[in-house]
């Protein structure tokens, strides 16, 4: 028997549901999880706090998949991201962007795929006595690459060719980033959801292939629009889910929903808000919310003699991990992105005239690229930390640590002379007062950037930790088997468990610990785990063993 | 001087603003724009989307914004950090589009963050709003989103030296 979505938002009475499982979120961690422990047998539920993006045909033809993903910016932050694409650290420095949807992160990011980096895992292996090895964790990458037809797409837009030519031109090194599309339309919206589903976000693969199991997998049931409060726990166990429904627009429509968790409870809400769901319900470890880390991003736009259409096109297939390692792990990855009006205007920190030439000028002949910058490796230093205002609402306090001040300063100095390199007339940087660079000899402009709230626009789209993961109680959250800690029967599946940054877009590494967590549960409760999707793909060398 | 009315809108018509914080709104989106703001997106149709632009944000950031808006009007600037303005300027809305653009500039060049936390959350309204519309795309030379518009599929070239259309699409085949 197929399973099933309730609508939240329709929901004209309180409910109480049993399950084997209540997984809470459907992102990378949750989806996987729900396709995974379905499989297995076991029932279960996921509550997912953001709509359904049903898939209807739209007026165009078959063509146009997902009639309610119009690709209209304004109108998709509101519907598919965290308060409405307009979430801020406490301090105002950073925009937090992060999905609110069903599919979670998978369903707007920009489908690029990495791996975990090496020197990442061996830094956790070494001071948090983790076992992650990438040998180890091979199979359930090559899983991830398989299922998702994670591949390298060489259809580049202006901004990625603008990219390349510089990196040639300075003799930096470049390469295609893989993307989890399939006969990509380029239509250049994977950040408002992928309107045609070719992208394999969780909307497309890990949920519905739960949702079709055949009769003998566990049942799935996934309600929409389904804010969770916090777990009831008794002692050590927890004993039930208490969630509210929520109209279209995130107002608690007054119905409630309690789920009691026969075996156990899967938390996949997301770097903030897992440990906020823990915060709110009191659990015993002052570790919850500490150490939550971003990838800060560091923009600038080039400006070119010829027409670019910097809006359309697969926004993020080219990079540059020249900068990526240093002694520190505050170095960077240059990625390339695509123009958007609102996201432009919003980072942009000029008004009237000098705003409108710059929005008219960069939208037309434009180039941008990102930096994510690493962070999170200084172990002295505390950057992130997820607390509660007095209405439950999370709030994420974020310190930019030294060594990433110097860091960021230099992705903007590296990505200015990529620019240059590609023969662009000015490089724009968003800073307050606005920096326009037209030759090498003002790369010396770039001293007077200070990365302090509303001085340069940042933002970030990965956040990570909150829940760290680790081989010791006393600094960790979660144990290595992804049971949180003095519980017995709530694991944690998702970017929140990572102890560091992970210096790479998160998405595969997200999905691969998933599926090794699943495995977890799956042994911990007698249920069967397999992969299934095992041949041997050429990409990160998956072939071999 | 400017009138101080900008937009006839009804209080039953907005969930958080008031009409009269929808007047402050729609003088510092002039600020923030220019003074053909209304030319290129009529003040209603701005002001109505704010009002549903902050059905998603946080109850917290929210109330700032109100507070904000609130106190630019009064000119409790000094509550906000900027200090006390003469007498004669009044109140926000009747300034003229220099002046308004001035006290917008003192807050974005405020030395404390509190100012220039206002110029952010005031610039992620407006401009959010603003270039949302697709009234505003024209001198973008922005053609808008694909999914309706084979043109844009299919006329723009954003791949270089390669001529292939995006995708054959027959809108009345299989895809």
């Amino acid at each position: 028997m197929p399973g099933q979505i309730i609508h939240g938002r329709d929901v004209a009475e309180d409910r109480r549901l049993e399950a084997d499982f209540c997984i809470v979120g459907s992102g990378a961690g949750g989806g996987v999880c729900a396709l995974k422990l379905a499989q297995a047998g076991f029932e279960v539920i996921v509550l997912e706090e953001g709509p359904d993006v049903p898939k209807q045909t739209g007026h165009g033809g078959p063509c146009h998949v997902r009639r309610t993903l119009e690709e209209r910016e304004a109108r998709m932050y509101r519907r598919l991201y965290q308060e409405g694409a307009s979430r801020l650290t406490s301090d105002f420095q950073f925009l937090v962007l992060q999905g609110r949807c069903l599919g979670g992160g998978t369903t707007v990011n920009w489908s690029a795929c990495l791996p975990p980096p090496r020197s990442t895992l061996d830094f956790w292996n070494q001071h948090f006595e983790l076992d992650l090895s990438l040998d180890q964790l091979t199979p359930f990458i090559r899983e991830v690459v398989n299922y998702l037809h994670i591949h390298r797409d060489d259809r580049f837009n202006q901004s990625a060719q603008k990219l390349v030519e510089g990196c040639r031109a300075l003799g930096l090194s470049f390469e295609n980033l893989p993307n989890n599309t399939l006969d990509c339309r380029e239509c250049g919206s994977c950040g408002t959801g992928c309107p045609y589903d070719r992208k394999q976000s969780g909307i497309v693969k890990w949920l519905p292939d739960a949702l079709n199991l055949p009769e003998a997998a566990g049942r799935v049931t996934i309600c929409t629009d389904t804010r969770v409060v916090r777990l009831d726990f008794d002692g050590r166990t927890a004993r039930s889910v208490q969630a509210r429904f929520l109209h279209e627009k995130t107002q608690p429509t007054g119905r409630n929903l309690t789920v009691v968790p026969r075996l156990g409870v899967v938390l996949s809400a997301g770097a903030i808000g897992t440990p906020a769901i823990l915060l709110r319900s009191e659990f015993p470890n002052d570790l919850i919310g500490r150490y939550t880390h971003i990838h800060p991003v560091t923009i600038c736009f080039g400006l070119y003699p010829d027409q670019t259409f910097p809006a359309y096109g697969v926004p993020d297939n080219m990079m540059t991990a020249d900068f990526a390692e240093n002694e520190d792990h505050t170095g960077y990855l240059i990625e390339t992105g695509s123009f958007f009006p609102v996201m432009t205007a919003v980072t942009t920190l000029d008004f009237g005239s000098r705003l409108r030439r710059v929005m008219s000028d960069y939208s037309s002949r434009g180039a941008i690229t990102y930096a994510h910058n690493n962070s999170g490796f200084d172990l002295n230093w505390d950057y992130g930390t997820v607390t509660l205002a007095g209405n439950g609402d999370p709030e994420l306090e974020y310190r930019l640590q030294a060594g990433n001040r110097t860091g960021m300063k230099d992705s903007l100095r590296q990505m200015t002379r990529i620019h240059l390199a590609a023969q662009a007339e000015a490089v724009y940087h968003i800073t307050n007062p606005s920096i326009e660079i037209r030759s090498e000899s003002e790369l010396g402009l770039l001293d007077q950037v200070v990365f302090e709230p509303a001085r340069t626009s940042l933002l970030t789209v990965h956040v990570m930790g909150g829940s760290r993961m680790g081989g010791n109680p006393h600094n960790s959250v979660v144990a290595p088997d992804f049971r949180l800690r003095k519980s017995d029967n709530v694991w944690v599946v998702d970017g929140s468990v990572f102890p560091t940054g992970l210096g790479a877009n998160p998405q595969v590494t997200i999905y691969s610990l998933a599926l090794l967590a699943a495995s977890h549960i799956c042994q911990a409760h007698g249920g069967p785990f397999r992969l299934d999707h095992q041949e041997p793909n050429p990409l990160w060398q998956l072939d071999t063993t | 001087m400017a009138t101080g009315h900008y937009v006839d809108v009804g209080s039953s018509e907005l969930t958080h603003l008031s009409p009269r914080s929808a007047q402050v709104l729609c003088a510092l989106g002039e600020a923030f724009i220019g003074a053909d703001f209304r030319q290129i997106v009529p003040f209603r149709r701005f002001v109505l989307d704010v009002d549903d632009l902050m059905n998603y944000q946080k109850t917290e950031t929210r109330e700032d914004l109100k507070t904000g808006l609130n106190a630019v009007q009064s000119m409790l600037l000094r509550w906000i950090g900027l200090g006390l303005f003469p007498p004669e300027w009044g109140r926000y809305t009747h300034l003229s589009l220099e002046k308004r653009q001035d006290i917008l500039r003192r807050l974005q060049e405020g030395d404390s963050s509190n100012q220039r936390q206002f110029y952010m959350g005031f610039n992620n309204l407006i401009c959010s709003s603003f270039y949302g519309d697709p009234a505003s795309w024209t001198e973008l030379q922005y053609e808008g989103v694909s999914v309706d518009d084979q043109c844009v599929l299919q006329g723009h070239r954003w791949r270089p030296d390669d001529a292939r259309p995006v995708e054959k699409c027959d809108p009345a085949g299989p895809c």
